[in-house]
């Protein structure tokens, strides 16, 4: 295993391009333990961590997850909870509700239409590096939906 | 014994916050003395209160992260206000101790940082910037040390000027707030490493202040650029809790008593 393999996606290729942004989102994000780098890779299901860094590589950016690998609570402070008790619960979100993720990836998308490159399948490495060190996390990468968005 | 002065007798001038690559040694010398003299006191003054409000302990209170539930908050992410407020007050708590100081903005998309990595400023044995115990006195939770630490990525690796002029660009609020923390603060967080990685302990280490600092300047920057405040109208009123302000209080920072310079040179006036 080498992080996450999307299915394949298709593109939108009846816009030829034309829209003034594309987005991936990554719904229900968890950021529950370490803090780490998602690096994105369209069409690279080789990609790993001595992939480079360029779109041309097939590299289209990185989620960049801000984590709460310590807690400071008792038994069950770090568990999320279900939701608001019921209409009248003013409570804060919890501190780990997962998140929504949006990275940008237009000149990726962009690229591969150019190339007339009908589907996309995504692959996210999720790297967690200490000192010069990386190393890849597999279980760090959880949410439940990725989105491929265009705007125009 | 004096009693307290009305505020509105007290000197209103705006106070320039600088970058920290442009401090002087004079400056530099104000903002370790505050940082080191707020480190000594153990209550509500103190460093080590001020730094537990952000990820605790007890409580979490920092307002990270974009996620669907903010739609019970009034449709809008308080990262940003929430932590113009946190920053005020911890100015304010510096300035009790140095009453010149300002807090100062690092430049993360810098040459120079581009070229050094963590400021200068912020390194070395002894220097109360480099470094502060976590949670000092309490039990701590499992794996973390005594002190902060810094495990700092190599300075090639920084956002550059280009990256922060994409997201200064983007004409909706939500969507500059979103990208300015997921692709710039995350990261930057990231690239520091050691506590800064960590939401609960990030705060105590004392480069967490010219980090988010350097936000703060983001927002304002994006308020000049497109000539808005940012947060929907529907939130003015949300409590940034445990501060006595609501989003409404923090959205130009002329109400808070600061601004941000560029640059700034001086010369003596007529005496």
């Amino acid at each position: 295993m080498s992080g996450f393999k999307s299915q394949r996606i298709p593109l939108p290729v009846e816009s030829g391009g034309a829209f003034a942004r594309a987005d991936l989102r990554f719904l229900d994000l968890d950021h529950s333990r370490d803090t780490y780098e998602g690096r994105i890779f369209f069409n690279r299901p080789d990609a790993d961590l001595k992939t480079a860094t360029r779109l041309e590589e097939g590299y289209a950016g990185s989620l960049y997850v801000f984590g709460h690998p310590h807690c400071w609570g008792d038994v069950g402070h770090c568990a999320l909870p279900p939701g608001p008790l019921h209409g009248y619960d003013h409570r804060a979100p919890h501190h780990l509700v997962p998140q929504v993720h949006v990275v940008r990836v237009t000149e990726a998308i962009r690229g591969l239409l150019e190339r007339d490159v009908k589907t996309v399948t995504v692959s996210v490495l999720p790297i967690v590096r200490r000192g010069r060190r990386r190393r890849i996390a597999e279980d760090l990468l959880r949410f439940s939906r990725l989105e491929l968005v265009t705007y125009d | 014994m004096s009693a307290n002065r009305p505020v509105d007798t007290l000197p209103t001038r705006l106070r320039l916050r600088p970058s920290v690559q442009q401090l002087t040694a004079q400056q530099l010398d104000d903002v370790r003395t505050a940082i080191g003299e707020m480190a000594k006191v153990d209550d509500d003054r103190g460093f080590q209160h001020l730094a537990s409000l952000h990820g605790g302990p007890p409580k979490s209170y920092c307002q990270h992260g974009y996620a669907d539930s903010w739609s019970r908050y009034h449709g809008a992410p308080l990262f940003l206000p929430w932590h113009r407020a946190y920053l005020h007050f911890f100015e304010l708590a510096m300035q009790d101790r140095v009453g010149e100081v300002m807090l100062a903005w690092w430049d993360w998309t810098s040459p120079q940082s581009h070229g050094e990595g963590i400021p200068s400023g912020f390194t070395g044995a002894g220097n109360p910037l480099a470094g502060q115990p976590i949670a000092k006195g309490q039990a701590r939770p499992k794996g973390v040390p005594q002190d902060t630490w810094r495990e700092p990525d190599v300075p090639g690796n920084l956002p550059d000027a280009g990256e922060l002029k994409a997201i200064i660009e983007l004409s909706s609020f939500m969507d500059f707030s979103t990208q300015l923390e997921q692709q710039l603060h995350n990261r930057i967080h990231g690239w520091v490493g050691g506590a800064m990685g960590s939401v609960p302990i990030a705060a105590f280490d004392p480069i967490f202040y010219a980090h988010h600092c350097m936000v703060d300047r983001i927002w304002r920057l994006w308020q000049l650029e497109h000539g808005q405040p940012g947060p929907p109208a529907a939130s003015s009123g949300t409590v940034l809790d445990p501060f006595p302000l609501k989003v409404e209080d923090v959205l130009n920072v002329g109400n808070l008593g600061y601004d941000y310079a560029g640059t700034t040179t001086a010369v003596g006036g007529t005496g």
